[in-house]
């Protein structure tokens, strides 16, 4: 691979490189679904196609997160939220400790509650990551 | 075409016709293909029944039988079993034990292979069976593929095939695929919007239905996956009869288990999922309209993430009704759009997490300084120490401005670049700057970029809670005494502090080269990045340094490109014109590209031996003593390697500028989040631009190629910006 490529690969990557870094990964991100990326396999290159983009997101999508929501039975609850306020539910109550998160609630939504929407939480993601 | 048509056509078929079901086994998917029969068994019943004929399922390639499938699984088991014994026992001693299990291990990857062998499956084996197939005269009316998709192919422990290739075979078969109008995409991401247009529609122009998901697919051998295929199979004629999307979803939703897998169906024009009963056309439409509000409304984000204006110096503090907020609305209820191919990649590109942590940035920051408040102090008397000016300090970040922050980093990144004759400075010193470097990425990865390197409980106020990309030995004096430790690992060594200096610099001058594209600005980008290569190489070297005889054939090689650049940059800086012309250029270049070729792994290849040929004859035209008829031989022997060459040399060049487009769309998406420089997208994209046209010239020149304009596709010096 020229030189000259190389190190537009190189930038790429350069958010996250620290001094002593000169080994950072060339990567290749696929940025059209007919980009012929499978072409680049062998070039010792990362690839990174265009269905991985945003895949790592933390925000659960809409569809998802509303049957979520509905196996836990907070579909009611939170039926006049909008986005962002049930994304964050979904959020504190992976992230945090049951109590933390419900205090958020003021009593609409209890500790035990959270616990549940947790499990099926990480169920969820659980079952994302197997395929 | 008229659905009516369609259908009709299809139920006349039906009535007449022996049309069988092809399952397309990449998977080794025996469960799949166990319900396929069993679905296939009942429709036959209806068929007996009416006295029609019967369908039959052809499997390639066919899964091996029972015994050896058993056998297989025993291998697998037992190959299993050595490995860990070998890499638990025999990584450190070679005790003859260990020899002997290494040849039993390779006996049984042999024997393994020579099972696999009966399954394999790629382009010529599927040929080969539809071939066979189209001898008995078979007529396909579906398919079923079990596989995983991914980047346009499928593939699975058999092998693989691309769905452009897929439809291609096919259609190379006309008696076996004129009647193909359903698929069952056992795989990923089969049956969105996009994949349906943009893959099974194209590839089969015939096709009326497609089964399969629009998210993950099931795991092969999991219940819900196998009801849906013999359910979905048992019912594949209601849901031609359907005559609406909602009737569709009502039929989706009578199998049973539907709501464990992500099953997505369309029939002609109508698409159904659990949730989703609508058209294609109608989808693409509304995604359409939501793209382009969403396009609008992103300049919002925009503004606050790059804080660049005036209006945008910070995210508005409230955080329950803004425009920012609007837009993380709209974001998730376009989520559709991420499944129309049109859309696919721009709706990829737009983070949810980020604007999460845009819209409570001040949260954000202020858990930063808490988290971190003695490393910032430290950083601050380390910049003073330094004699960095004094407006490069960063104080209390949580009382700074995202746009006041932001500046500070670019100050801290032109500090940096700055450095020069690091091999002179004291080792505490660069132990400093090499802190500094860690300090900028920790910052930019954080309070700049905002992505997942903030926890999300930073969105909230008073979390303690350290960020997932720093830790306190990072930065700070405590990173400094590390690294005063271990200098080299550390990253104050010379060549590493030399290297990331370069890195940065260079891309500064390339942003610089891209804005403002003088003879001068290219030339001292040209000359960062071959000084950059020069590093690399001298690197090279000084890795091998206990071998006093090893000397890096690169390193040579790269001084020439180093001399070629110095040399464009006295010129540029003298306001000559074509510098790139400039014989002794011309010549360094080619000296270059001629070192490169003989360094290189496959400097052997026939290949490799033209294109040196060339370089070499290009190299003697260049020479001012050539005598006319020395030229003219050069000129002949040029243009003889070039015909032979120029579906390879195309090809290459092709393929080189395809990457580069690639890599840069890289570095457009990263500077999304970057966000240093507010035009850094922009840049990019324009960057991109250029290289599309490149690409249609390329294909305008290889037509002309006979008209002599060779020179202008292969003879880039260096593959450079010149």
């Amino acid at each position: 691979m020229n030189f000259f490529l190389f190190i537009c690969l190189l930038l790429s990557s350069l958010t996250a490189a620290v001094a002593a870094d000169t080994s950072a990964k060339v990567q290749v991100l696929q940025m059209h679904p007919k980009f012929p990326l499978e072409k680049m396999a062998d070039e010792g290159v990362e690839l990174h196609p265009l269905s991985d983009v945003g895949k790592n997101e933390e925000v659960i999508t809409a569809i998802d997160r509303d049957v979520i929501l509905n196996k836990a039975n907070l579909i009611k609850t939170t039926a006049n939220w909008d986005a962002l306020e049930k994304d964050l539910l979904l959020l504190r109550a992976e992230k945090q400790e049951p109590q933390r998160a419900a205090k958020n609630y003021s009593g609409k939504i209890s500790s035990q509650e959270i616990t549940r929407l947790k499990k099926i939480i990480l169920s969820y993601r659980k079952e994302k990551a197997v395929k | 075409m008229n659905r009516l048509f369609w259908i009709t056509a299809f139920f006349l078929f039906s009535l007449q016709a022996k049309a069988d079901f092809l399952f397309i086994n990449l998977n080794d998917a025996a469960e799949e293909i166990k319900y396929a029969q069993k679905a296939l068994a009942n429709i036959n019943k209806i068929h007996a029944q009416k006295g029609e004929p019967l369908e039959e399922l052809v499997v390639v390639p066919e899964p091996l039988p029972p015994a050896e499938a058993r056998k297989l699984n025993d291998l697998n088991f037992r190959l299993y079993k050595l490995n860990k014994t070998l890499q638990s026992e025999c990584k450190i001693t070679q005790a003859p034990s260990c020899q002997e299990l290494e040849s039993m291990q390779n006996k049984l990857e042999q024997e393994k292979k020579s099972f696999l062998e009966k399954t394999k499956f790629n382009a010529e084996v599927l040929q080969k069976a539809l071939a066979k197939q189209q001898e008995k005269k078979r007529d396909f009316r579906s398919l079923i593929i079990s596989g995983h998709d991914g980047t346009g192919t499928f593939s699975g422990v058999n092998g693989n095939i691309s769905d452009a290739k897929l439809g291609e075979i096919f259609l190379s078969y006309p008696l076996l695929s004129a009647n193909l109008t359903t698929i069952y995409a056992w795989g990923c991401y089969t049956a969105n919007p996009g994949a349906i247009d943009g893959m099974w529609k194209k590839n089969f122009p015939n096709l009326l239905a497609v089964f399969g998901y629009d998210y993950k697919g099931a795991k092969k051998d999991a219940k819900a996956g196998l009801n849906y295929l013999q359910n979905m199979m048992e019912k594949e004629e209601k849901a031609y009869r359907a005559k609406n999307a909602k009737e569709l979803q009502d039929l989706l939703k009578t199998i049973k288990g539907y709501q464990l897998v992500k099953p997505a169906i369309s029939v002609c024009d109508m698409y159904a999922t659990p949730t989703e009963a609508s058209t294609l056309t109608e989808i693409k439409k509304d995604c359409a309209s939501k793209m382009s509000e969403l396009k609008k409304i992103k300049t919002v984000f925009d503004c606050y993430a790059r804080a660049k204006d005036e209006n945008c110096y910070n995210p508005p503090e409230n955080t329950s009704v803004s425009k920012l907020r609007e837009y993380y609305e709209l974001l998730q209820s376009a989520q559709i759009c991420e499944q129309v191919a049109e859309y696919e990649a721009e709706f990829r590109s737009l983070s949810k997490d980020q604007t999460i942590r845009l819209i409570f940035y001040r949260n954000i920051v202020a858990n930063l300084q808490n988290n971190y408040q003695k490393e910032f102090l430290e950083v601050d008397k380390t910049l003073e120490q330094l004699g960095a000016s004094s407006a490069l300090r960063f104080g209390s970040v949580k009382d700074l401005s995202r746009h006041d922050l932001m500046m500070r980093v670019e100050l801290l990144n032109d500090f940096l670049i700055g450095q020069e004759h690091i091999e002179d400075k004291p080792l505490i010193e660069r132990a400093q700057l090499s802190m500094l470097f860690n300090f900028r990425s920790a910052i930019i990865s954080t309070a700049v970029n905002l992505g997942l390197c903030v926890p999300f409980n930073w969105v909230e106020p008073n979390a303690i809670e350290e960020s997932h990309c720093l830790n306190n030995s990072r930065f700070g004096d405590e990173n400094v005494q590390k690294t005063l430790k271990n200098p080299e690992q550390m990253g104050a060594g010379i060549s590493s502090l030399q290297t990331s200096i370069g890195m940065n610099k260079l891309h500064k001058l390339r942003i610089e080269a891209i804005k403002n594209p003088t003879d001068v600005n290219r030339a001292a980008f040209e000359l960062a990045d071959a000084e950059m290569a020069w590093n690399f190489a001298k690197k090279e070297n000084a890795s091998f340094g206990s071998l006093a005889d090893y000397k890096s054939p690169n390193a040579d090689v790269y001084a020439l490109r180093l001399k070629r650049a110095e040399r464009l940059k006295q010129l540029a800086a003298l306001g000559l014109k074509d510098i790139t012309k400039d014989p002794e250029s011309v010549n360094l270049a080619l000296q270059y590209n001629i070192g490169l070729i003989k360094n290189s792994k496959d400097a052997d290849s026939e290949t490799s031996k033209k294109k040196l040929l060339l370089l070499e004859r290009r190299l003697e035209l260049e020479n001012p003593e050539i005598t006319q008829e020395g030229r003219e031989l050069a000129k002949k022997e040029i243009g003889r390697i070039e015909s032979q060459m120029s579906d390879l040399l195309y090809q290459e060049k092709l393929n080189e500028l395809f990457k580069r487009k690639a890599m840069l769309s890289v570095s457009a998406k990263n500077s999304h989040s970057e966000l240093l420089d507010s035009q850094f997208t922009e840049i990019y994209e324009k960057e991109i631009e250029q290289i599309e046209k490149e690409i249609d010239l390329m294909h305008t020149f290889k037509e002309r190629y006979a008209s002599g304009l060779s020179e202008k596709i292969f003879l880039r010096p260096m593959g450079s910006e010149f």
